[in-house]
């Protein structure tokens, strides 16, 4: 403290910095580390975990290049070739490139929009664990020699029980499982965050690009990510002895076309939600580094939203080789060509912007001009693609590798190392080398293209792809070994990288708060930023905060210091609306990761995993609820002072444009997150609404899918079962019974709902009651509605679908009265505070979807046999 | 310029006009992904009947919701003189946007539908 004092801080500012660090930095230890939910924190630890994974997975490619540099070559037998190709693929797309944009987006978003962290810290913290776990399971798999076999993607029927015997496609079915987990808690964090926890005055208009990108590529996950849970958790069930399912079955009604569509539904928008982060961070760096705001905002932004849409209207053209009609091809054709219009807009306002911009050539522009030189040449070969002539000419051959490794690595890893140069003062208060940074980019640049120029040669030689080998006569060697030649530099390039960072952490240039002269938010804080972020919470008055009169700017007072508290803003106009408390750190996310995954990695063995795995679950979720109820070794650990290190005071000295202002607006008087008002847990519940119904979309479009196939009869009858059933049309008076039933509940759900808003807590008592016990007997009832569908779940491709469709709905039944039966014993013995009031509303609001989707649901199970 | 707490607590106030300039923004491109849907669920239909009015009627509904949306924010636009400096630019952008999104989506679904007119629905 003396050190302070004597550096001029005044006691009143190391007061207030000691207090937030009190507030905000986690507890000390390995359970301080279990329990944080800093997003600092958990978006590192997210950026960190997927770099590893990018390694593991990039040593696997070098090891593909060593088989491959010449023909007819025993390096690596076809069984370990087939797991390293597969597992090289699933890393990439899944553990590394969407893994790693989320966890910038958590580490810079909420730095961006001048808050102090994530909407929903505790979620967060779970999203990290349970993609974690998806880490080791994949990895650990291969190494066990259980590694997945059946390509990134799984094709059934190659990946289905008749040709991949054993659990390898199960360890992946699982790994999506959980790493989709955690990227739907990323994009519903990142969206609520971004919709309600902006700095006043940051207006839609005013948002920075890359917190644009990554709203766009929230919404594409909360879209996308259902139809591969569904798809995998579909491929695992028919997997599964016990379960037996024939969704992909074509021997008994199944599809396996409609897995492909399920899979490219999510698969194609996946490369989207890839590149359009690092087309945010192109954005940032280029803006700052031509000293100039983005040429063609409103443009720019036209395009994120217009690839987010159109990305989704792009997945038949990965199918153009399979027996779908041409006019529903060509459909995809036009969308493939057409997307290209929003990518060339971008290109072009990057370019304006350098151009009458004054650019400084450091290394995070390198990467970026890289990037437009590599990616204009992938987005020129994916046109090509567009083509179903072309498609079917190279179709599964190396062209398409070299197409989507230069999308890919050079979309989305050129400007994200670009990312990490540019954002790395944030992270530790000091600038990576220039020198190896420019080493850095131009071996990459180089050893990429020596890597995958060839392969478009070699593509239209006829490659195929996926082969372990090839003979000496094809004439594919030199250009193979170019192409590993090649891969050896990218390979130093992506070591110079690492020692860049371990080099630079410690011994980097200081960089102060603001080092490249950025106009962002997230140059308003001291570099590294603290665990609470900014001081005092910060107003804006234009796009780019510290370049738009930010001396006129105030700053925030009357929030919480002892406690997280954030400041919550409509979704428009950034208004001033609430103060909001967020959840301190815990150590029930961990808990609840090791009972929930436990039971999908479980399950891989046995599906009575699922139920004990939810039994534990649900314990551990009641503790998480049961305020103060975390155990106490944690709040005793929590309650420690952390450390003063002479590094953090120090970093007061560092004053910042924002935090050497005077001027302040207090909004104390703002009331707590309150009833009646849109808040983020109502947002919250709302996209997880939103991700619910996609997935019973889905459901009811493979529905159609099956019936759009020409059965001789619909529903197909149960043969294999013994009396065969011909006629499997459902029983209606149970079903209708209980749908009157489900219909009825909502009106006690309905009083129950109103009387919290009006604070009728004897009313509150009642309905809910009441909503609770018709509750219990739905789920009584719906388990005697299934001898009503008249066949089991593995007699056909149909029964399976009814099942599913049923069964899931029950699964919400149960979950929402459980939930229901805490909050009641919540009310019954605590009484009714307002944060409980407002849980009951969140519950009403589900317990309404539940019903509302039922209805349709009826319709497609009970009365769609009669009609369609 | 406004103060940042001017309108404080207001934002929830003009839910409608909001709703008005996000329907604008978003219209166009919800418009061709339901277009888009339903236009490829229908080709087998297509192939069976022998005709391809279907699929000719529900792209011009489409078009014309998508051209709507265009409208729609041209509307927005003109009202942008009735607010305070933030609540202006916001109107001002997401009409802008949606003048955009309208003309880009519309665009894609008349290029979506020109094969229609010249491939039988029944290749494959």
């Amino acid at each position: 403290m003396a050190n302070a004092e004597a550096q001029g801080i005044p006691a009143d500012v190391l007061e207030l910095h000691k207090t937030l660090e009190r507030t905000w930095t986690r507890g000390p230890g390995v359970l301080g580390w279990l329990c944080s939910t800093n997003h600092k924190d958990i978006g590192t630890r997210y950026v960190v975990t997927a770099f590893i994974s990018f390694a593991l997975a990039g040593i696997l490619a070098a090891l593909m290049r060593i088989q491959l540099s010449r023909p007819e070559n025993n390096f690596l037998n076809p069984d370990l070739y087939n797991q390293i190709f597969t597992t090289h693929g699933t890393a990439m797309m899944f553990l590394f490139a969407v893994p790693v944009m989320e966890g910038m987006a958590i580490y810079l978003i909420p730095q961006m929009l001048g808050t102090r962290t994530v909407a929903f810290p505790r979620m967060n913290t779970y999203g990290y664990f349970t993609y974690l776990l998806g880490v080791i399971l994949l990895f650990s798999a291969l190494l066990m020699n259980v590694g997945a076999d059946a390509g990134w993607f799984a094709y059934t029927p190659l990946s289905g029980p008749q040709f991949s015997p054993g659990k390898r496609v199960d360890v992946w079915s699982q790994m999506i499982t959980l790493t989709e987990i955690a990227a739907l808690i990323g994009a519903v964090e990142i969206l609520v965050t971004v919709f309600k926890q902006r700095a006043p005055g940051m207006s839609m208009n005013r948002l920075p690009v890359y917190v644009w990108a990554m709203v766009v590529v929230s919404f594409m996950i909360i879209f996308a990510m259902p139809s591969i849970m569904l798809a995998s958790g579909m491929l695992a069930m028919d997997r599964l002895s016990h379960v037996n399912t024939h969704f992909f079955n074509a021997a008994e009604g199944g599809d396996n076309l409609l897995y492909q569509h399920l899979f490219w539904f999510f698969g194609h928008p996946e490369v989207y939600i890839i590149f359009i982060p690092a087309t945010g961070f192109v954005s940032e760096i280029v803006s700052t580094f031509a000293r100039r705001r983005i040429f063609g905002y409103t443009a720019v932004i036209l395009s994120l939203v217009a690839t987010g849409f159109i990305g989704f209207g792009l997945w038949v053209h990965h199918m153009f080789a399979t027996p779908i009609p041409d006019l529903g091809q060509s459909f995809f054709t036009a969308s493939s060509m057409l997307i290209a219009i929003p990518s060339g807009i971008q290109i072009f306002c990057w370019i304006a912007t350098l151009w009458t911009g004054r650019p400084q050539l450091r290394a995070p522009l390198l990467f970026v001009l890289g990037f437009i030189a590599i990616f204009v040449m992938g987005g020129l070969t994916g046109v090509m693609l567009a083509s179903v002539g072309i498609d079917l000419q190279t179709h599964d051959t190396y062209f398409v590798v070299a197409h989507f490794h230069y999308v890919l690595i050079g979309g989305a890893v050129f400007p994200l190392i670009g990312a990490i140069y540019y954002w790395f003062p944030k992270w530790t208060g000091r600038l990576m080398s220039e020198r190896l940074g420019r080493w850095n980019f131009w071996l990459f640049f180089i050893g990429f293209n020596l890597t995958f120029f060839p392969m478009h040669i070699l593509g239209l030689r006829g490659m195929p792809r996926r082969v372990y080998t090839y003979m000496a006569e094809t004439g594919w060697g030199n250009l193979n070994l170019l192409a590993s030649i090649g891969a050896a530099v990218i390979a130093v390039s992506v070591v110079l990288f690492v020692i860049n960072v371990f080099l630079s952490r410690r011994n980097g240039e200081l960089a102060g708060a603001n080092p490249w002269g950025g106009g962002g938010l997230e140059w308003g804080s001291p570099s590294p930023t603290p665990s609470y972020g900014f001081l005092h919470l910060p107003t804006v008055r234009g796009r780019y905060a510290l370049w738009d009169d930010p001396t006129n700017a105030s700053l925030i007072k009357g929030l919480s210091i002892k406690k997280r508290e954030v400041l919550t803003v409509s979704l428009l106009d950034a208004a001033p609306q609430h103060k909001f408390e967020l959840a301190g750190d815990s150590l029930w996310p961990f808990l609840l990761t090791i009972t929930g995954s436990g039971s999908f990695i479980g399950c891989i063995f046995t599906p009575w995993a699922i139920p004990i795995g939810a039994f534990f679950s649900w314990i551990v979720f009641a503790a998480w609820f049961w305020r103060g109820s975390e155990p106490k070794f944690v709040t005793e650990q929590a309650a420690k002072t952390p450390d003063e290190d002479k590094s953090r005071i120090d970093l007061l000295h560092q004053r910042t444009a924002l935090q050497s202002l005077n001027k302040f607006l207090n909004f104390g008087h703002l009331p707590q997150d309150t009833l009646g008002h849109r808040s983020p847990i109502w947002w919250g519940n709302l996209f997880l609404l939103v991700i619910e119904t996609t997935m019973f979309g889905i459901l009811i479009a493979s529905y159609l899918y099956y019936r759009n196939i020409d059965f001789v009869q619909w529903p197909p009858p149960s043969v294999n079962r013994f009396p065969p059933i011909y006629n499997p049309i459902p029983d209606l008076d149970l079903p209708i019974a209980n749908l009157a039933l489900l219909l009825v509940s909502v009106i006690p759900m309905a009083i129950t709902d109103w009387a919290c808003l009006k604070r009728k807590i004897t009313t509150v008592k009642v309905a809910f009651t009441w909503s609770i016990l018709l509750g219990i007997a739905i789920i009584v009832l719906r388990f005697y509605e299934f001898p009503c569908l008249k066949f089991r779940w593995d007699d056909n491709a149909y029964a399976s679908t009814i099942w599913l469709i049923v069964g899931m709905h029950l699964t919400h039944l149960i979950v929402s009265t459980c939930e229901n039966l805490l909050l009641a014993t919540w009310l019954f013995t605590k009484g009714l505070d307002d944060k409980h009031a407002r849980d009951i509303r969140v519950c009403a609001v589900y317990w309404y979807w539940i019903a509302g989707i039922w209805i349709l649901l009826f319709g497609l199970v009970y009365i769609g046999p009669r009609v369609l | 310029m406004a103060h940042p707490a001017a309108k404080e607590q207001g934002g929830e106030g003009d839910a409608f006009k909001h709703l008005l300039l996000w329907i604008g923004a978003v219209g166009a491109p919800i418009a061709w992904a339901i277009q888009f849907l339903i236009i490829y669920a229908l080709v087998p239909h297509v192939c069976k009947v022998g005709a391809s009015k279907s699929l000719h009627i529900t792209s011009a509904v489409f078009i014309l919701l998508g051209v709507s949306a265009g409208v729609l924010s041209w509307w927005n636009l003109g009202r942008k003189e009735h607010s305070f400096e933030e609540e202006r630019e916001s109107i001002i952008f997401m009409s802008r946007m949606g003048l955009m999104t309208s003309a880009m989506f519309t665009l894609i679904m008349l290029a979506q539908i020109i094969p229609t007119f010249f491939i039988d629905p029944c290749w494959q």
